[in-house]
C-alpha cells in the first residue's frame, strides 16, 4: 500500500504533467486537407449564373407581347373612332325609324 | 505587415495569407483543443473545424479583439461544444470506444519489440486517464482558464481577453482551478492507482 507521502509525491508529478502537457503538432497533411475544405467552401459560394430566358423564349414572349399590344391598339382605335362619329342626329334618325312616336302608333288604330 | 492589412487579405480569401495564418496558429489551437478532448485525432479534426469557421466568418470579424484572440475564442467555444456533445452521448458507448482503443494500443505495443514495456505503457495511459477525468470535473470557466494557462506564451492578460474577464478574475480562476484539480486528484487517487 502506498504511503501518504508517496501519494502526495505522485500527485505533485501528475499536477506538473497536467499543467505542462507535451506540445503536440498537427499531421503533415493537415494543411492540404484544410485547403481542400476551403476549395469546397468556395465552390459552394460561387454564384450560379441563372438564365431567365433562352433566346427562343425571349422571341416567344416578345411575340405574345406584340400581339397583345396590337389587340389593345385595335380596340382603342375602334372604340375612339366610333364614339366620335356617332352623333346625336344619327341617333334620332335611328330612333325615328325603329321607334315611331306615340301619335303614329295610335293613328293606326 | 500591419494586422489590418493582413485581415483585409484574409477577407479577400487570399490563400497565401491563410497559409501564413494556419502555419502560425495550427499547433497552438491543436493544443487548446487537445486540452479539452484529450484525443489527438479528435483535437486535429476540431482544429480543422476552427480554421474552416475562420475562413467562413472572417468577413464578419469586427476587429473588436485581436485576430488571435478571436480565433482562440472560436477554439475554446468549439471545444466546449464538443465536450457537451460527448457528455450527452451514452457514456457506455464512449467508454467502450476508449477501452477498445486502449486494447488496440496495448496489442500494438506488445507486437512491436522496440516499443516500451506494455505494463509501463498501460500505467502511463492510466495516469493520462486520471488527469483527464480529474480535469473533466472542473467547472467550465476554471477548465478554460486552466487549459489556456497551459499554453506557452499566453499571458494572463491574453487569457482575460479571450475569456472576456478581468485580469484579477483570471488570476483567481487559474489559482482555484489548480487547487480544485489537486483536491479532485486526492479524492479519487485510490480509484485509479
Amino acid at each position: 500500500m502506498n504511503s501518504e507521502k508517496d501519494i502526495q509525491t505522485h500527485i505533485d508529478q501528475l499536477m506538473k504533467d497536467a499543467e505542462k502537457p507535451a506540445f503536440l503538432s498537427t499531421n503533415a497533411d493537415f494543411e492540404e486537407t484544410l485547403f481542400v475544405r476551403f476549395d469546397e467552401i468556395d465552390n459552394q459560394n460561387t454564384p450560379k449564373i441563372a438564365t431567365f430566358f433562352t433566346l427562343s423564349e425571349v422571341r416567344k414572349y416578345a411575340a405574345v407581347i406584340l400581339i397583345l399590344i396590337l389587340n389593345v391598339s385595335a380596340i382603342l382605335f375602334y372604340s375612339t373612332n366610333s364614339d366620335s362619329e356617332q352623333t346625336t342626329e344619327d341617333i334620332s334618325e335611328y330612333s325615328e325609324e325603329y321607334f315611331p312616336d306615340y301619335a303614329t302608333l295610335t293613328s293606326l288604330e | 505587415m500591419e494586422e489590418k492589412e493582413f485581415i483585409q487579405k484574409l477577407r479577400n480569401k487570399d490563400r497565401t495569407a491563410f497559409q501564413q495564418l494556419v502555419r502560425q496558429y495550427k499547433d497552438p489551437i491543436l493544443n487548446i483543443c487537445y486540452g479539452y478532448l484529450n484525443d489527438v485525432d479528435d483535437a486535429e479534426d476540431l482544429t480543422q473545424e476552427v480554421f474552416t469557421e475562420v475562413y467562413k466568418t472572417i468577413s464578419n470579424f469586427k476587429e473588436e479583439a485581436s485576430l488571435f484572440t478571436w480565433m482562440y475564442r472560436i477554439a475554446v467555444s468549439r471545444s466546449l461544444d464538443e465536450l457537451k456533445k460527448r457528455r450527452s452521448l451514452k457514456r457506455a458507448a464512449y467508454f467502450e470506444k476508449r477501452v477498445r482503443s486502449e486494447a488496440a494500443d496495448l496489442e500494438m505495443s506488445q507486437t512491436a519489440s522496440d516499443l516500451p514495456d506494455p505494463e509501463e505503457d498501460l500505467y502511463q495511459k492510466q495516469q493520462q486517464l486520471f488527469i483527464q477525468d480529474s480535469l473533466n470535473q472542473l467547472a467550465e470557466t476554471q477548465r478554460t482558464a486552466f487549459v489556456l494557462s497551459q499554453q506557452d506564451g499566453l499571458s494572463y492578460k491574453e487569457i482575460a481577453d479571450i475569456m472576456e474577464k478581468s485580469l484579477s478574475s483570471i488570476e483567481s480562476l487559474v489559482h482555484r482551478s489548480k487547487q480544485n484539480l489537486r483536491k479532485i486528484m486526492e479524492d479519487n487517487y485510490e480509484n485509479y492507482f
